[in-house]
């Protein structure tokens, strides 16, 4: 009869360490498990133990110090000490039982075995190497994914069936007729193999119905021309904000040249989803800041609904960012309806998570304005009445005011062209740390509505000038100023300096540290893209940072993302307001062991830029 | 320094043994016992727990027992066992809901002698430890006399009474259930354990002996035979 040591195996299994074993070796683990007791102030590992053993702490804690005696890490129930194996690289350890603990050791001979038959294992005490953790994110996000959602899918995967088309020259009637026929509510206008336009239902109406054209004139005389298309690689994820930014409800999707079906809204949305597009759609018809208000209250919906039906923080980020510019665009259109018409182009800018497209439905303004020159008196006032319009406008809608002052009701942040100039200019080429924080600032600022022309040159031409070294050398400085937590300790985040915290702020100890990260690389790089994700797989196309590490910070930063929206939608389910304070105790093992992972992947990144800059080379 | 008692135990043993036909107590008190003046940290022990109808060996039965060794303090737990018993009559309903253990269950088991057998092939070369162990010790004397027409003789040591001298030592007295083992162990911040069994209860009375060991100790060495329980002084 085999003895059942069913508490050990449960204790094995919820670490996230031993976690990934299969269900078989978990089961055959207990009985290769040394029991060892040692006192408070017992040096650990103890005299005797070997290269290769591992030690899982059952109860009590330990901590780790370096040679500094600066803490590394404090190891309380359910973590493990590796000792390093032969020929690993070998970083002086010190660790001291800082209160009577009871450790499970797996001996050097069995835990070599097991890391040999399971690679995700090993990976777990493999300190040489950066390998990609894609796995465990996966399966993070796999849990409250529900199957193939628009959010999965790619746009290929929805086409039903061919597209029907007619010539620019049929004319509307026919085409009209021949909708009917095949029960379609659009047509793609093809010349000779070529996709000249596209004639919908909408345009019938409004373009020969409305106007009374002649139902004898030729199609090509009502179709819209200008045409938004995708292939069938596209995510249909980015079909539907290409259709909610853009405000259509049909897109042919293309194969090359050649169109191999139409995609509508309908489709989308049929394909369960998502109620953004409605929601953007909602915001367009809004006529008061009274209804956009009313409107916006449905935004915390969209977030509990876009999580659920399991969208990547990415997809989140795109989506609330998407009804977020909507909302503003909206309140702009608005109070220009009341102002009157601007007396110079101005454009409006997004900053911040914004400006990246990253929002949760937990934020506040991050805005700024831009005008043209002119001599013409009386423009400030304009943009002044503006600038408290919309802001006081999106504040009813739930987006409380920039607390930092980030907001065009500053005139720091509404300037003309030429003061933005001299201000990107001041930033860049005076380079103090507070520089660097206003600077990283402006290289996330995106325009939202209004006259882009008037803002993307100044962009690149500070892409262009930025990249000097003094000024590269206050942006890391600025990148460096926060260290991610060590990890946890308990219910409890354990800091650096050895402080406990009883919530993790994932924003300013995770996300914004990678965000901080990612701009100094495109900075480097000079690359446009702003999400920080996009920032990261150009600075590794680039060189910047390799393959690994480019993956290891994409993860980590999906992994925080992804917690954070979790949370949100955890409060919002339980009619609180969202926040970016996440609990260690509403954590589980395993996302405590992601979330360390992250902290370090996020830990080393920092120290090899820190290294890098110290260095005399180049950067 | 040997006091009589132990000199007296060993004695008997070797006595016994030779005067046994083949069977699995002499196999047992054929095995030398460890160096009563060696150190605890070195000397091998077997953790044993046994489940039982009540608590008078002259007329309650062995239900299971558990055990797991320990070099020294280190608890390994590739020899951890547990022996279901086969009883004679019906497990009254007052020991059923502590134990756990059903008729349906005990039915399955062995008998109590390939149960003992097993035991005693474990206990060899090995000082046995309980919490409590008068229990284990009449239990067992009772089940050899049974099986084998003696009791055994097994060096043991008792957690309960560890924490009994510890108390003394520093002139306390226990409160009201803190002999426990569950209370005990929580004194050492050793993991209170949901389940019941009597392999469980084995492994939870040796991480408190290791525990006991650790903080008496200090560091410097502890002779076995200040921590026995039997043979006592004078045995």
């Amino acid at each position: 009869m085999d003895a059942e040591l069913q508490e050990i195996r449960e204790f094995l299994a919820a670490s996230p360490d031993f976690a990934v074993l299969p269900e078989t070796a978990l089961d055959r683990l207990p009985k290769q498990l040394i029991v060892r007791y040692l006192r408070r102030g017992s040096s650990f590992p103890p005299v005797g133990t070997e290269a290769g053993d591992l030690w899982l702490v059952r109860a009590g804690a330990v901590d780790l110090r370096d040679s500094h005696d600066e803490l590394l890490d404090k190891l309380g129930e359910g973590d493990v000490y590796a000792n390093p194996a032969n020929g690993d690289p070998v970083t002086p350890v010190i660790g001291r039982v800082v209160e009577d603990a009871l450790f499970y050791l797996l001996p050097a001979r069995d835990s070599e075995e097991l890391r040999r038959q399971h690679p995700e294992f090993a990976e777990r005490f493999d300190r040489a190497s950066s390998r990609p953790k894609e796995k465990a994110l996966a399966a993070l996000q796999g849990a409250g994914s529900q199957g193939d959602s628009v959010l999965t899918v790619s746009v290929g995967e929805l086409i039903t069936r061919a597209p029907e088309s007619t010539s620019p020259d049929a004319n509307i009637q026919s085409a009209a007729q021949h909708m009917s026929e095949q029960n379609v509510s659009a047509l793609l206008v093809m010349a000779e193999d070529e996709l000249v336009g596209i004639v919908t239902d909408h345009d019938l109406r409004k373009r020969c119905l409305a106007t009374g054209r002649s139902r004898k004139e030729p199609v090509g005389n009502i179709m819209s021309s200008r045409l938004q298309t995708v292939t069938p690689e596209t995510p249909a994820f980015e079909a539907l904000l290409l259709m909610s930014r853009q405000d259509i409800h049909h897109l042919p999707v293309l194969a090359g040249k050649r169109p191999v079906g139409l995609i509508s809204t309908t489709d989308l949305i049929r394909h369960q989803g998502t109620n953004a597009v409605y929601l953007v759609r909602d915001i367009r018809r809004c006529e008061s800041v009274a209804a956009l208000s009313r409107v916006a209250k449905s935004l915390p919906e969209l977030q509990i609904q876009l999580v659920q039906s399991g969208a990547t923080a990415f997809h989140l980020g795109q989506a609330i960012t998407a009804v977020i510019d909507a909302l503003t665009r909206r309140l702009l259109k608005l109070a220009e309806a009341e102002l009157g018409p601007p007396p110079v182009p101005y454009a409006w800018l997004a900053c911040g998570s914004q400006g990246r497209r990253e929002q949760t439905v937990h934020t506040d303004q991050d805005n700024a304005l831009i005008h043209a020159d002119s001599d013409q008196k009386g423009i400030d006032a304009y943009f002044v009445r503006l600038a408290n319009f919309v802001t006081d406008g999106l504040d009813r809608c739930g987006l409380p005011h920039c607390p930092g002052g980030v907001s065009p009701k500053n005139s720091d942040w509404r300037r003309s062209v030429s003061d933005w100039r001299n201000a990107f200019a001041k930033a860049t080429y005076n380079p103090d740390l507070k520089g660097a924080m206003l600077a990283a600032h402006y290289f996330d600022l995106r325009v939202v509505h209004g006259d882009a022309t008037l803002f993307d040159p100044l962009r690149s031409e500070a892409l262009a000038s930025g990249a000097r070294r003094p000024f590269i050398n206050q942006m890391v400085t600025n990148a460096l100023r926060h260290s991610p937590p060590l990890g946890f300790f308990r219910q409890l985040v354990l800091v650096r300096s050895g402080e406990q915290a009883d919530t993790l702020d994932v924003k300013k100890q995770g996300l914004l540290l990678v965000s901080s990260l990612a701009q100094v690389y495109a900075l480097l790089g000079r690359l446009t893209g702003m999400h920080t994700m996009e920032r990261l797989r150009g600075a590794v196309q680039l060189g910047i940072i390799n393959r690994d590490a480019g993956a290891n910070l994409c993860d980590a930063y999906e992994t925080l993302a992804t917690l954070r929206t979790r949370h949100q939608v955890n409060q919002l389910k339980g009619g609180l307001s969202p926040d970016n304070h996440i609990p260690p105790k509403s954590l589980s093992a395993l996302e405590r062991g992601h979330l360390k992972d992250a902290f370090s992947v996020i830990a080393t990144m920092q120290k090899n830029l820190r290294v890098q800059l110290a260095g005399t080379g180049s950067l | 320094m040997i006091r009589p008692g132990p000199w007296v135990f060993c004695w008997r043993r070797h006595r016994l043994a030779a005067r046994l036909p083949q069977n699995p107590l002499r196999d047992y008190l054929r095995h030398e016992m460890p160096d009563l003046n060696g150190d605890c940290s070195s000397t091998p022990f077997l953790a044993v727990d046994l489940e039982t109808t009540g608590l008078n060996p002259r007329e309650d039965q062995i239900l299971s027992i558990g055990w797991v060794a320990m070099d020294g303090l280190a608890v390994r737990l590739a020899t951890a066992e547990q022996r279901w018993v086969r009883p004679t009559r019906d497990i009254p309903e007052a020991s059923a809901v502590v134990h756990q253990i059903t008729d349906d269950q005990a039915a399955r088991g062995g008998s109590l002698g390939e149960a003992l057998a097993h035991l005693l092939s474990a206990l060899a070369g090995r000082v046995m430890l309980a919490h409590h162990a008068a229990v284990e010790t009449g239990f067992l004397d009772r089940a050899c006399l049974a099986e084998y027409g003696h009791p055994c003789m097994i060096p043991t040591v008792d957690t309960l009474k560890l924490a009994q001298d510890e108390l003394a030592r520093r002139q306390e007295t226990a409160r009201s259930g803190g002999l426990r083992l569950n209370a005990l162990r929580q004194q050492y911040n050793l993991p209170r354990y949901r389940g019941h069994d009597a392999l469980l209860d084995a492994l939870a009375a040796a991480e408190l002996f290791a525990a006991q060991i650790t903080h008496r100790a200090e560091g410097r060495p502890l002779p076995l035979h200040r921590v026995l329980h039997r043979p006592g002084p004078l045995w």
